[in-house]
Formats: C-alpha cells, sequence, structure tokens
C-alpha cells in the first residue's frame, strides 16, 4: 500500500468516527450538528480526492514529495522529549526541566562544565523569570 | 483640521509617556521572543499595572507591549521555526526556510523593516482616517465577515504552494477540531466524550507549539542538519541590510500587505491572526517549492510581517470608534479603557478625538522602536543557530513547556503539545500545509457563528448582499489572475 494514503485514511476514519459518535452516541441536535458535518464531509470528500491522486501509477510528483527522513525515527525523538513530561510529573515544573535537561545533556556526554551551566541556566529562567517576574504559578510534583 | 493631531502630537510628546512606551516595547519584546507567550498573554499580566495612570499613559504602555509582540515574535519565527504568537505562524514559512538557507538575518532585516513600516502606514492612515471610519465599520454585518473568513480559508489552497487539495484537507481538519467544546451559539458541549478538558475546545497555543516547535525540536534532536551554514553569518550587518532594502524594492507587495492587514482589521470579529494568512497567500506565485527562489521566498516574509503590524491599526479603529473588539487583545485593551474611566463607542471619536489620534502616534512610535531595538538582538538570537541541535534542542523544548503551561496554567495542554507534534511530524512527512491547518482552526468558529447569524437574519439571501457578492467577486478575479499568471509562466507581479 502507497504510504501517502495513509494520512488520508487516517483523517476519513477518525473524522467519520467522530461525526457518527455524534449522531449515533450522542444524538447532537441539527444545529449542533450542522457545521461539523459539513467540515467533516468536505475533509472526507477532498481525502478521497486525495486518494484517487495518489492511487494514480507513480509518477514524478509523488516522488519528489517523499522524504528521505523515516517517520519511525522521528516518532521515536519525540518520545524521547516526551520525557520531560514524567520529569515535570515527579520533580514539578521549577525542577522538572532544568533536570531534563541536564539528563539530556549527559546522555549525549556533553561535558560537565556546559551540562552544569545550561542547567543552571534553565533553572534561572524557570524560577526567575518564569516564576518571579512573570508570576506564573509553576506547580509541583510527587517529590518537590 | 490640524488641530486634534497638535493636541495629540502635545500629549505623546511627555517623557513619561515615551518612557512608559519604551518599557512596553521592551517587555513585549520578550513576551514576542519566547513561544507560547502572546500579546494577549502580555496585556492580562500588565492590566492591573495600569490603575491610577493617565489614560494616554496606560493605554499607550498596553498598546506598545502588544503591538511590539509581533516584532519580537517573528524574530522566533525566522530564526528557530517557532512563531513567537499565533500571527507569526505565516512567517516561518519562507522566513525558516529562508534560515536554513543561510539567509536568516536576511529574513529577520526584510521582516524588521515590513513590520516598522507596516506598523507606521496603518497609524498614519489610521489616524488621518479615524473621523471617517465609522460607516465603513458599520457596512461590516454577519454576512459580510461569514464571506471574508471564507475568503481567507479559501487562500489556504493557494497556501499548499502545488497541492492545494493537501491544502483544503489540512484547512479542513483544522476546522474540525475546533469543533470540540462548547458550541458559540447554542452552549452545547460536542464531542467532550466526558473529558473535561475538550469541553472548553482545543486550545490554540498548544497547537501552535506542537504543530511547529514540537518537529523543529525533534530535528534538532534527530541530529539532522537543517541548521544553516555559519558563512551567512559573517556579514551579519550586510545581511540585515540587504532585507532593509529588499522591502523597499516592492512598495506593491508591501502596500497591498498594509491595505490586507488594516482592512482585516477593521472589521470586528474576524481576529487579527487571518491577516498575515491573507497577505502570505497573496503574496504567493504560483511555484512549487522546488522551484522557489530566494526572491519568492523574501516576499513570503515581507507580506505576512507587514500585515500582520499594519492589522493592529485596524483593529483599534472598531476598538475606539464602536466599542467592539477587533480581536481578542483589543478586547482586553477595552478593558484597560473601561479601568481608566474611558467609554469607547460611537461618541468616543468626537469627544477625545486626540486621544485617539494620540494612540495611533504611539502605535507609529512603537512599531519604529520594536525594530529598532530588535534588531541588535536579532543577531544575538541569530547566533543560536551555530549551537549544536542537541543542546538547542532541550532548551527550545523548556521554553515550549513553560510557554504551553504558563498559557493557561493547565498541564494538559503541556501534553497536548505533544499530541499536536505528532501530528505536526506526520504532515511534515507528507507534505500537508500546517499553517493552513491553523488558519482553519482560527476560522472555523467565526465562521460557524457568521454562518448561523447571516442565515437567521437574511436566510439564503445574505450571499446576495452587494458587499457580499463584491467581495466573492474580488476573490475570483485574484483567482483568475493568479491562474492567467500561472498560465503564462511568469510571476503575477514584481512587487
Amino acid at each position: 500500500m502507497r504510504r501517502q494514503i495513509v494520512f488520508p485514511l487516517l483523517a476519513i476514519a477518525a473524522i467519520g468516527s467522530i461525526l457518527l459518535s455524534g449522531r449515533l452516541v450522542y444524538d447532537y441536535a441539527r444545529l449542533v450538528m450542522v457545521f461539523p458535518v459539513i467540515a467533516g464531509l468536505l475533509v472526507i470528500v477532498l481525502c478521497l480526492v486525495q486518494i484517487a491522486i495518489e492511487a494514480v501509477p507513480a509518477g514524478l510528483n509523488t516522488a519528489l514529495q517523499r522524504k528521505p527522513t523515516s517517520l519511525g525515527r522521528e516518532f521515536r525523538t519525540l518520545l524521547r522529549i516526551a520525557a520531560i513530561l514524567p520529569c515535570v510529573w515527579i520533580f514539578g515544573y521549577a525542577v522538572g526541566p532544568s533536570l531534563y535537561l541536564l539528563l539530556w545533556l549527559r546522555l549525549h556526554e556533553e561535558n560537565w562544565k556546559i551540562t552544569l551551566g545550561l542547567g543552571l541556566g534553565a533553572f534561572s529562567l524557570t524560577y526567575g523569570l518564569f516564576g518571579m517576574v512573570l508570576g506564573v504559578s509553576l506547580p509541583k510534583g510527587l517529590l518537590m | 483640521m490640524l488641530d486634534p493631531f497638535i493636541a495629540a502630537l502635545v500629549l505623546v510628546w511627555d517623557p513619561t509617556i515615551l518612557g512608559l512606551v519604551f518599557l512596553g516595547v521592551f517587555i513585549g519584546l520578550i513576551f514576542g521572543v519566547l513561544p507560547g507567550l502572546g500579546g494577549l498573554s502580555a496585556l492580562a499580566i500588565l492590566i492591573p499595572f495600569i490603575y491610577g495612570q493617565e489614560p494616554l499613559a496606560g493605554l499607550g504602555f498596553l498598546l506598545a507591549t502588544h503591538a511590539s509582540v509581533y516584532t519580537g515574535g517573528s524574530v522566533s519565527a525566522i530564526l528557530l521555526g517557532i512563531p513567537g504568537s499565533p500571527p507569526n505562524a505565516a512567517t516561518v514559512i519562507d522566513g525558516f526556510a529562508l534560515h536554513r538557507c543561510g539567509r536568516g538575518l536576511y529574513a529577520v532585516g526584510a521582516a524588521l523593516t515590513a513590520s516598522a513600516l507596516g506598523g507606521l502606514a496603518s497609524a498614519v492612515l489610521l489616524s488621518l482616517m479615524m473621523p471617517l471610519l465609522k460607516p465603513v465599520v458599520l457596512a461590516f454585518s454577519a454576512p459580510e465577515i461569514f464571506m471574508i473568513s471564507l475568503i481567507g480559508l479559501s487562500c489556504v489552497a493557494m497556501l499548499g504552494q502545488g497541492a492545494p487539495v493537501k491544502g483544503l484537507i489540512a484547512a479542513g481538519l483544522g476546522a474540525f477540531l475546533a469543533q470540540f467544546g462548547y458550541q458559540g451559539i447554542t452552549g452545547v458541549p460536542r464531542f467532550w466524550f466526558g473529558v473535561e478538558y475538550l469541553l472548553d475546545g482545543m486550545r490554540l497555543i498548544p497547537l501552535i507549539l506542537g504543530l511547529f516547535a514540537i518537529p523543529e525540536i525533534v530535528s534538532l534532536a534527530s541530529g539532522n542538519d537543517r541548521r544553516p551554514s555559519t558563512a551567512a553569518f559573517t556579514s551579519r550587518g550586510r545581511e540585515m541590510y540587504l532585507g532593509v532594502v529588499a522591502v523597499l524594492k516592492r512598495p506593491l507587495l508591501f502596500f497591498r500587505s498594509v491595505f490586507i492587514g488594516v482592512v482585516v482589521g477593521i472589521i470586528p470579529g474576524i481576529g487579527g491572526e487571518t491577516a498575515p494568512f491573507i497577505a502570505y497567500a497573496a503574496a504567493q506565485k504560483q511555484r512549487s517549492t522546488a522551484e522557489r527562489t530566494t526572491d519568492d521566498m523574501i516576499e513570503g516574509v515581507i507580506a505576512p510581517e507587514s500585515s500582520n503590524n499594519a492589522k493592529e491599526g485596524g483593529a483599534l479603529v472598531p476598538t475606539l470608534a464602536l466599542g467592539i473588539p477587533g480581536s481578542a487583545a483589543m478586547s482586553l485593551l477595552l478593558g484597560g479603557f473601561l479601568i481608566l474611566g474611558l467609554d469607547p463607542g460611537p461618541s468616543f471619536l468626537s469627544t477625545h478625538l486626540d486621544l485617539a489620534i494620540g494612540l495611533a502616534i504611539i502605535l507609529a512610535v512603537t512599531n519604529l522602536m520594536a525594530a529598532l531595538v530588535m534588531a541588535p538582538l536579532a543577531t544575538a538570537v541569530a547566533r543560536l543557530a551555530n549551537i549544536r541541535g542537541q543542546i538547542l534542542a532541550p532548551f527550545i523544548l523548556l521554553l515550549v513547556i513553560l510557554g504551553a503551561f504558563s498559557s493557561s496554567g493547565n498541564t494538559i495542554d503541556v501534553m497536548a503539545v505533544f499530541v499536536f507534534g505528532g501530528l505536526g511530524l506526520v504532515m511534515l512527512h507528507f507534505n500537508y500545509s500546517r499553517p493552513a491547518l491553523l488558519l482553519g482552526f482560527i476560522l472555523a468558529p467565526i465562521l460557524e457563528t457568521y454562518l448561523h447569524i447571516s442565515l437567521q437574519a437574511y436566510g439564503a439571501a445574505f450571499l446576495l448582499r452587494p458587499l457580499t457578492l463584491s467581495m466573492v467577486l474580488v476573490f475570483l478575479l485574484a483567482l483568475l489572475f493568479k491562474m492567467w499568471a500561472r498560465r503564462k509562466g511568469s510571476s503575477p507581479e514584481k512587487g
């Protein structure tokens, strides 16, 4: 199966199921459903058109659009950067992000001088600028 | 005739007011450069500080802060690929592409000049036309607002750069994402699936940060070489100067974008985020991504940045003349008026014309000041590009996390950033336009509300109102002109 049709297929599945749930499960009134149905059906029709375009035998257009980078690799990196969330959950907003930065830099074998300097800078930015100057209330984590 | 202008100049020419304006510019630039902290956050945080101040001093301070946010935001949009505030998202497309070609400071020079001159032009227009604008503002009712929003959304086909269907799919998806939560007309919560967070719908700031910042952080963290060559930074001054010249060489493009900004800003209810996208789409030449030159790309920076700052002048008109805020930020400014004991509305221009013109002058001064302050700072931000991606990525991530959290104080917003980040990665991978999705998301509630009002008030005949028809006609003519220019194989204009 051509990879290019994955996105339109996913869009059709997501929009279709949300619209169906609105109609069959929640039974929203007509006025509430009119605009989502217009927007949703428009996207579904356009996705079908796009699938038809992609179904045409491999052309120059598709070849040009295909990216050399791997989506799987990018999603693995996304998971790595999302590790900041448990850090924030455990250590809170004031310390968690700076701690994550320290861990990240050490895991990438950055020297201690740069690691500690940036960690301190990150903490000053979080606690000093956001916490003190801008008065953002930074929630605590499980431990601190 | 000139009396109100002279009175306004005398009012503004006060060291306290000028000092507060400078302070506002500085604060605004900081808010602009930091992703997620837009003009709204700045106004919300600063509004308590104007209690007890003179009207022009307090309002000038707020206006200066708000107006300079977009100038700061353009720098992070170009050099980091992260829009500092929602209207800067249109600048990311070509601005960041130029940066990756090693021409980041060229783009910054153009963006700052376009911002400064755009804001200046709109302020001059505003002060000259202030007494005449009331009938223009009143001419726009629900059908016209619906139509101009629809035309704005249709422009996404042009944003798609050679893939109009993908552009429209992205816009439609954006519109669909805006359908979650309380419906504006009936107040019925829609598609919230028992999740309380969804009652208020998807949030704009996490969406922007996810779509634009996360893919960039992933790219930096993966070690993909998307950084520019260092050669470009050996002649920083010259690059910035070339950017300034690029704007001056394109007067038609500049004035057209300013016009779009002022008109969209004047219309209450559309929201300032729309103007830069429409200006960007109008500036696009029908070429595929691979064929685009530096000249094409710089036009994609000049157009949104000119209209971005110009729209602030426009948005002041309905706020002052009708008491109807032209954008969300203007509604906070309206709160500032009320705090200071002023009552904007139809009688405001006759009783406080000097104050209104004074605000227009402050807007002009702010835009120039913001560009002058930001220019030397931009080279410092540009140096970030020389830092290794593995070091830069967690630092930008930290800003994104804090920006997302401080915009609403809700941790789920921070998680949402990663969900939208995944969507952004997929869209980038398969060449779907992320700005188009953003524009669809912004315009959908406006479209739904004004479609409903138009149908209730006029029935389907709202489409036949003279102003609505004229808009459709102008849009179709513009579309035909673009198609003709494409067939001819030449650009529609040399701005």
